[in-house]
């Protein structure tokens, strides 16, 4: 056991560990995991092309195969490459592809009536998101629609409540619906000072995932909340992401 | 659409990949599937976003960046259930590995009990030694916001590897 050095502080000593853990891991196959990443990188671009060419959205989606594709820049969680095994488009010429354009419309449509502004589809991990006005504050609410493995843990995780030691929330509900899909309502603070997020997450039997998300922020960084909650109740965030409206997405329309 | 310089962009990625696995592997606490997938996640945006890297200030840098915004995100999108912490490696009893081991089992447990954007923080500012202005946009977040993150995971890192830190790391 090494003696202690007064003058060491906890900060120099936490560096000094994660150097000497982090100085541990080494990648198994670094050339397997550099000319992965480099494959991943040209299907992102692949995916940016086809999204450039479909229309005036920087992310498009193409309903083959009930494949959302995402180009780069608006990935997340759901397009990391070990679970994201779509393949480059062959779309059908006669079809005229179903764009994120058409699926914040189509957001827009089933939101209570409002005001709606900085509406965008880049950010990490979103398919699309707008600040969005029903008279008593602004308020963000931001749509992602992904197909996932049935089974997979990104299904999985919709079917269970986070772990509150770790996400803290406030309240969490799991409901199976009459047609087999789960509904997960989650409603937790988010980082600004006042700021809640209550999230709908609809998973189907066939790995359809519909997730809309509130909060009661025009900006979920900068702004200060600007009401007390979000603006839809969690029965009109249900309605909204088990609307059938969703299922051309999913389809191609 | 830019043509990727493949030669550039492969000797970067030797020079990087190793470095940026090993944030990865601390990111998740010890979760090296996901820090895989992490990584291999973060060398596809850097390929799309070559130029920027190419422009950037401290290229390495950036590519840390997006590592982590990268895991925030995924962490965003799972919003709860780690890898890591589901199969959290088992803490050693007192002279039964060595110090080596111990060190790494008793920190990634530590690790592991933070929330992923407070472990962020503690990765961003003491592993890759960055600000808390640097560690704030690299989060995206406030330098208010990165402080108290800050504050709180140091806390609780304190209280749960109090002084086996000092009887385990390497003078």
């Amino acid at each position: 056991m090494s003696m202690p050095v007064e003058h060491d502080s906890f900060e120099d000593r936490l560096g000094a560990a994660l150097r000497q853990v982090g100085g541990t891991f080494d990648p198994d196959d670094q050339t397997r995991l550099a000319a992965a990443g480099r494959a991943h990188g040209r299907r992102l671009q692949l995916r940016r092309r086809v999204a450039v060419l479909g229309g005036a959205a920087s992310i498009a989606l193409v309903g083959l195969g009930g494949a959302l594709l995402l180009p780069g820049g608006g990935s997340g969680g759901q397009n990391l490459p070990a679970v994201a095994r779509t393949e480059a488009p062959t779309a059908s010429p006669t079809r005229k592809p179903l764009t994120v354009v058409d699926a914040m419309e189509t957001l827009k449509n089933l939101l209570p009536e409002g005001k709606f502004s900085n509406e965008s589809v880049t950010g990490v991990g979103l398919l699309g998101s707008l600040v969005y006005d029903d008279g008593k504050g602004l308020s963000t609410v931001r749509l992602s629609l992904v197909q996932v493995e049935p089974g997979s843990s990104l299904a999985r995780e919709t079917t269970r409540c986070p772990d509150k030691t770790k996400n803290p929330y406030d309240s969490c509900e799991v409901t199976r619906l009459p047609d087999s899909s789960v509904l997960r309502i989650v409603q937790e603070p988010g980082d600004g000072a006042g700021e809640k997020i209550w999230t709908a997450d609809l998973l189907t039997p066939d790995g359809r995932r519909v997730e809309v998300s509130e909060t009661n922020t025009p900006d979920s960084w900068k702004a200060p909340a600007t009401r007390d909650e979000p603006p839809l109740s969690t029965d009109q965030l249900q309605d909204l992401v088990t609307d059938p409206a969703w299922d051309r997405y999913f389809t191609g329309g | 659409m830019r043509q990727v310089p493949e030669d550039q962009y492969a000797e970067f990625v030797a020079a990087r990949a190793a470095q940026l696995y090993r944030s990865a592997c601390l990111l998740t606490a010890g979760d090296t599937h996901l820090a895989e997938d992490l990584v291999q996640e973060t060398l596809g945006r850097i390929y799309t976003r070559w130029h920027r890297v190419t422009r950037a200030d401290n290229p390495a840098g950036y590519a840390q960046t997006v590592l982590t915004r990268t895991f925030l995100a995924h962490q965003r999108r799972r919003s709860s259930t780690e890898r890591a912490t589901d199969a959290l490696p088992e803490r050693p009893d007192a002279g039964s590995a060595s110090d080596d081991v111990s060190l790494r089992l008793t920190l990634l447990g530590a690790l592991a009990q933070l929330p992923a954007k407070d472990r962020a923080v503690v990765v961003l500012r003491y592993w890759e030694d960055r600000s808390i202005e640097e560690t704030a946009v690299a989060m995206h977040a406030s330098s208010a916001a990165v402080r108290t993150r800050c504050t709180r995971a140091l806390g609780r890192l304190r209280e749960l590897l109090g002084e086996d830190l000092a009887e385990y790391v390497r003078p």
